[in-house]
């Protein structure tokens, strides 16, 4: 749909004339990529409220805004970031969106395994990126990926080859640390599992700080036929950011994908989370947690197309709301017409803490198979008075009760994240935003 | 232990109790009956503290190691922590929770409260296994969520193995009998009677006299529109249980 109410124009040109690199460094293809960017988010502007894409995510605090690239490349908040950080594990990271070899670790990688920051990999393997970076038709873009297309500068590149296992957890880490406001960072990132690959990795977004920026990052997954992947996002940005994110799934055959996307931090925050199940038997299970508080607006839009027939997907969001927040959950299951005996679940359960807050949820089922099982549900309510007050009978809190009783709300989405350190990450990164699940007990 | 005396309460703006008097010492047994409807829940649930209800007229003082403490006072918690415990009518059941995690919170924030040492996660698996094996409980239920997807006579016997785990001074057993076969009735009561002592005191709610054979009171009291009409002995009840209520209203 295109907007008319916004001004890309502007909103580009502010960013074009501070362009972080100039354009005789990049190869001709990559240049080409950006420019055909800056033309798709020109053509198509930023949506608008009459997008039904968008009609609960109001987008102009970021719109209105001016943005500039940042140009430290240091943490101030180096104490918090060592805690988050377990240098035993590959970890690659970025401070304001430029890669940090100083505090990436990334010797000692298991066979089969290449981490390295997406610009390196332009320069080392060409071929490869370019094909990647253009599988995505640019033309079908949406506002965000289109903008990310025209200005990303770098990113993380993971590449585990065909039967490779890594066993570690794969940490990506983008930063965004003390600076002047509003800066902007364009993060994409790259993956490639070959076949029968399997790996679990860790994107994380964090701010140690309390200031205004805005991250537009996408994310591009590749599973090749019997890959295995656990994809583990956490946002915990700083409480003023903007994150806009896409990430864009396509699975072949047999492959299994597991995300677990979990948003705490930004004053709005978007996942568009895009799945392309493209063979026979590829099994997506996408699970998601989303805590937000005061005035924060947080939104999990979902796509999934099943192709061929015979593939599975099932999702599990939950939220907890508290303040004036707001949530938004989209979920879309598309079934093509080829994609017979496909199985599909869908659940959104949500809870609101206050009378103030808002959650609009969706499903939005596009059936074309008549062999298929498909289901989907949501729930919204409010923490039950009886289940307090019989954990108060019982010597505990109240407030504690409050804690355990969302802990357990959300227990079947978090429990299932089955590698303890991530799982630590998040809940570490969880419980510095939202106290209230704090759970060790 | 406890001495209710003019209790009058109620919800919504509705009173409920109307001037209720009762008094409960260490070791003894009381049974509140009283045909539906007549307040016999609500006085359990306002001796608990639930916030819903509120108290009109009348004090509930309630003796502990020589402290009086008034109980309306008090919050729900702090109440439960001075060895008040109630068997819920209904037992809630709580998602994600697990029934031991939950169990060890409770004790030692009773603990705590009390001076008494806390316990760690092996010591307590021990305690809570052999408590179990009073109440003939299978270890499945050891690590699954509070009272979810258990049966109606499941929940009731993890109500009293909370009260063999919290080892309360003035148990409130509201209908814990409803529901249940002969076979975990009896089981039920068997191990209420063995958690009696001199010490504590239990109050019983029942609808039937049936359980009244297995945990023999010690006073009967019927309940009719808020107020404890007639106080007798155990024979009281086998008078209700033949003559229904019609006599004494």
């Amino acid at each position: 749909m295109i907007s008319t109410g916004l001004k890309p124009q502007k909103f580009i040109e502010q960013l074009r004339i501070k362009r972080p690199h100039s354009k005789d460094d990049l190869p001709p293809w990559l240049t080409n990529l950006h420019e055909e960017g800056v033309k798709r988010f020109s053509d198509i502007g930023f949506p608008d409220p009459k997008n039904e894409e968008w009609k609960f995510t109001d987008i102009a605090p970021i719109t209105e805004k001016s943005f500039h690239f940042p140009d430290e490349k240091t943490i101030a908040e180096l104490r918090s970031f060592n805690e988050y950080v377990d240098r035993n594990e590959p970890t690659i990271v970025f401070i304001n969106g430029f890669f940090s070899a100083r505090y990436s670790s990334l010797n000692g990688l298991e066979q089969g395994l290449t981490i390295t920051n997406l610009a390196q990999a332009v320069k080392d393997q060409p071929k490869i990126i370019q094909s990647l970076l253009f599988r995505h038709d640019l033309k079908q873009e949406n506002s965000f990926s289109a903008l990310n297309s025209a200005f990303f500068k770098d990113g993380a590149f993971i590449q585990i080859s065909d039967n490779a296992v890594c066993n570690r957890l794969i940490h990506i880490i983008h930063i965004v640390s003390q600076q002047n406001d509003d800066t902007v960072i364009f993060p994409r990132n790259l993956i490639i599992l070959g076949r029968s690959a399997q790996a679990e990795i860790l994107e994380s977004y964090v701010s140690f700080s309390k200031i205004r920026y805005f991250t537009n990052a996408v994310s591009d997954v590749f599973v090749n036929e019997g890959a295995k992947l656990h994809y583990y996002k956490a946002q915990g940005e700083s409480l003023n950011a903007f994150h806009l994110a896409g990430m864009r799934i396509a699975q072949e055959a047999n492959s299994e994908v597991n995300t677990f996307t979990f948003s705490a931090g930004a004053q709005i925050s978007r996942n568009d989370l895009s799945v392309t199940l493209d063979g026979e038997g590829a099994k997506a299970v996408l699970n998601g947690l989303y805590a937000v508080s005061g005035n924060q607006l947080v939104d999990n839009h979902t796509a999934i197309d099943h192709k061929p027939p015979r593939s599975l997907s099932t999702q599990l969001y939950k939220g907890i709301l508290d303040g004036n927040s707001r949530a938004v959950f989209n979920g879309k299951i598309l079934v093509r017409r080829e994609a017979q005996q496909t199985n599909s679940y869908q659940l959104n359960k949500n809870i609101l803490l206050s009378p103030s807050c808002q959650i609009h949820t969706k499903p939005q089922l596009e059936i074309f198979a008549d062999d298929v099982r498909c289901t989907h549900g949501a729930t919204i309510g409010q923490l039950n008075d009886d289940e307090i007050f019989y954990l108060q009978t019982r010597g505990i809190r109240k407030d504690f009760a409050t804690r355990m009783l969302l802990c357990g709300f959300i227990d079947d989405v978090t429990g299932k994240i089955p590698n303890v350190s991530a799982r630590t990450k998040i809940d570490e990164l969880l419980t510095k935003i939202f106290p209230a699940l704090k759970c060790k007990i | 232990m406890l001495e209710i005396k003019n209790l009058y309460a109620g919800i919504n703006g509705v009173s409920i109790l109307k001037g209720v008097d009762l008094t409960v010492n260490p070791g003894e047994v009381h049974a509140i009956m009283g045909p539906n409807g007549s307040g016999k829940s609500t006085l359990a649930k306002v001796i608990a503290g639930h916030p819903d209800y509120k108290v009109e007229q009348g004090t509930m003082e309630y003796e502990v190691n020589l402290k009086k403490l008034d109980l309306a006072a008090m919050e729900p918690e702090i109440r439960a922590r001075e060895g008040i415990f109630l068997a819920f009518q209904y037992p809630v059941e709580i998602p994600g929770v697990n029934n031991s995690v939950f169990l060890r919170a409770a004790f030692n924030e009773i603990c705590r409260h009390q001076g008494a040492e806390e316990m760690d996660p092996i010591e307590f698996d021990q305690y809570l296994r052999q408590k179990m094996k009073l109440l003939e409980m299978d270890e499945k239920f050891i690590d699954r969520p509070v009272n979810v997807d258990f049966s109606g006579g499941e929940k009731k016997r993890n109500e009293i193995l909370q009260m063999a785990i919290l080892a309360p001074r003035l148990a409130l057993l509201d209908e814990t009998d409803s529901g249940l076969d002969v076979d975990s009735m009896k089981i039920v009561a068997n191990g209420v009677n063995k958690l009696k002592s001199k010490n504590n005191a239990i109050v019983l709610i029942t609808h039937y006299q049936r359980l009244l054979n297995y945990i023999v009171p010690d006073f009967v009291h019927v309940l009719s529109d808020g107020k404890i009409i007639k106080s007798g002995g155990k024979e009281l009840a086998i008078k209700v249980e033949t003559q229904g209520y019609d006599w004494l209203i």
